[in-house]
């Protein structure tokens, strides 16, 4: 891809369009420092060219409508320290020359200086050079040109292209990359200059034989200075390259490249450069982590069967033959105290057993009472007798009763404390 | 004086040869200090001493670096396990250093990767579901350093990064050298 043309068109800085203008009204300047420092001023009258265009009054504007229109834009104190400046210069002029009125008009020559100074803004003098040959070449179409004149306006041009050409020739050989890059902007034109050249000295073989070599001599300029631009534009590029510069390029030439490129010319730019190889932060810890989180869990295994029991007694109805014949045992102590009767007072049997024959009175006549299938009930009485000289010392009461059906009470008491 | 072409051309190799010039061999740890870095002197598998660039030991490069997704590569969990059973079959003593360790088949370590994930539990035979991927995992450790440069002999060799790690990285996977995957047979 060639982007030596755009190469010419990022804008330059601020501190550059002065130096700018400073060089061009130095042929005209009184003092060195003519050109004002503070790119303000430029802007007040920016401001005040745009009030005239878009209110547009006719008979003018007065002061306050000026400074009031250029307050968006410029300071206040900035546009009443510049006013009557533009006034005694004549930028702004008053709309009838009497001493009671106050509306200004703007001087259509400022006019043009503002348009030139954004032209000098954009591309510098070659496109001046260019209007000349134009013009010059639209008057000598039209017959309106006089040999004088022409001899005059090509001897002019001729001098520009060749200032400028070695300007140009000087700044490739001398001067810094810095200094290129500001100056790339005013140089947009070479080729187009170069064909209006030769158009020109065309027109001017057919209308005045005598001035071919004179012609001839501005397009050789012309030449000249074309193939400056092209030592340029060979020296930006050669800088940019070698310090991968990208900001030489537009976005939307990134966009271009990024869409059209291959690979392999995409990868340009980066053939000499060094990478890394290829890396990875990586520490036992998370090694160890990883191994820990994807190691296999255990296999559950089910418990093996247990074996064919033998054969012989089962032991659930071992269990339950135990249990029957507990409940005919305690059954039968029981019966035995009551003696056919409905009641036994035992208390007296209690005392006289001693300790171990009573507590056994004690647990199997409860346990007769624990036991819904046993039909007997046992009281205790909360008295207490005491018998310091007896085989028992402390003894509660306690009476053995029949009762009917205790099986069937016994379930519905335990029904009601579970719901409880 | 520091050498920073010389450290320039270390990182790009990852290893160089140990200067035989004493003063280069100064300017070009000068350059690894100036830079924050270490030269690590370690004597690779044919026997040979070779420098690397390294860590200072007291510089948690995975509490700087491994935090967040940009400023490091994160390894996949498939890496890092085929990484554990590289290390196990190459390393064949924990008393030992791990690097440069022992050339081990790539088949050992694909079987060692299988019997940690229980592939071949089911059927018996081993699943070769998993294999790209262990395969990739290998490509990938061989390019990132951890392993050595594939020979073309199907043999895998621990790379200098392993050196590169500091002592207490060695204790640790010394000390669960066992839960580290291995193949049958595999003390």
């Amino acid at each position: 891809m060639d982007h030596r043309a755009d190469l010419l068109l990022t804008p330059e800085a601020p501190d550059r369009y002065r130096e700018t203008l400073t060089a061009f009204v130095a042929p005209v300047a009184n003092e060195a420092d003519a050109v004002a420092k503070d790119p303000v001023v430029l802007q007040v009258a920016e401001a005040i060219y745009e009030a005239f265009g878009d209110i547009g009054v006719d008979g003018g504007l007065t002061r306050s409508q000026l400074a009031a229109a250029c307050r968006e834009s410029v300071p206040a104190e900035t546009f009443e320290s510049r006013f009557d400046l533009f006034v005694s210069m004549g930028l702004l002029r008053r709309n009838v020359e009497k001493s009671h009125q106050m509306r200004y008009v703007l001087n259509p020559v400022s006019v043009a200086a503002l348009l030139v100074y954004a032209r000098l803004r954009e591309v510098g003098g070659v496109e001046e050079i260019m209007a000349l040959l134009d013009r010059t070449k639209q008057e000598l179409m039209s017959g309106e040109i006089t040999e004088e004149t022409l001899i005059e306006r090509l001897t002019r041009a001729r001098r520009g292209l060749s200032i400028y050409a070695g300007h140009l020739q000087h700044l490739v050989r001398a001067r810094s990359w810095d200094e290129l890059v500001a100056e790339r902007t005013q140089h947009r034109s070479a080729d187009a200059l170069l064909t209006e050249a030769k158009e020109l000295v065309v027109a001017v073989s057919s209308r005045f034989p005598d001035l071919v070599g004179l012609g001839a001599r501005v397009v050789n300029e012309a030449l000249r200075y074309s193939a400056a631009v092209n030592d340029f534009c060979d020296r930006l590029l050669e800088q940019a390259s070698a310090r991968r510069d990208f900001s030489m390029l537009m976005p939307e030439q990134y966009l271009s490249a990024a869409l059209n490129c291959g690979v392999d010319e995409l990868a340009v730019p980066f053939a000499r450069t060094v990478f890394d190889p290829p890396g990875m932060v990586l520490t036992a810890e998370q090694l160890m982590a990883t191994v820990e989180e994807y190691r296999p869990r255990p296999v559950r295994r089910r418990p093996p069967r247990p074996p064919d029991l033998p054969a012989g007694s089962d032991p659930v109805e071992e269990v339950r033959r135990r249990a029957r014949a507990e409940r005919e045992r305690i059954a039968a102590l029981a019966e035995l105290h009551l003696q056919g009767g409905n009641e036994a007072e035992l208390t007296s049997r209690i005392r006289g057993a001693g300790w171990r024959g009573a507590a056994r009175i004690v647990t199997d006549a409860l346990a007769a009472h624990a036991n819904p299938d046993v039909p007997v009930e046992a009281e205790l009485s909360e008295a207490l007798i005491v018998d310091a000289v007896g085989p028992v010392s402390h003894v509660t009461p306690m009476t053995l009763r029949r009762v009917p059906h205790r099986g069937a009470a016994a379930d519905v008491s335990m029904r009601e404390d579970a719901n409880a | 004086m520091p050498d920073p072409l010389s450290l320039a051309r270390m990182r790009v190799n990852r290893t160089v040869p140990v200067p035989l010039d004493v003063t280069a061999l100064a300017a070009l740890r000068g350059a690894a200090d100036f830079a924050g870095r270490q030269v690590i002197d370690l004597a690779g598998h044919d026997g040979i001493r070779v420098l690397m660039l390294g860590w200072p030991d007291d510089f948690d490069q995975g509490g700087v670096f491994g935090q967040e997704s940009w400023s490091a590569r994160q390894a996949p969990p498939s890496v890092l396990l085929t990484l554990a059973a590289c290390i196990r079959c190459c390393w064949p003593s924990p008393e030992e250093s791990p690097y440069p360790g022992e050339p081990a088949p790539e088949e050992r370590i694909m079987a060692a990767l299988e019997r940690f994930t229980h592939a071949d539990r089911d059927s018996g035979a081993p699943r070769r579901g998993a294999r790209p991927a262990w395969k990739s995992a290998l490509r990938f450790l061989r390019a990132c350093g951890f392993l050595a440069p594939d020979e073309g002999n199907s043999q895998v060799r621990l790379g200098p990064e392993i050196a590169a790690w500091s002592e207490a990285d060695i204790r640790q996977l010394r000390d669960r050298y066992g839960d580290l995957p291995g193949a049958v047979g595999d003390a």
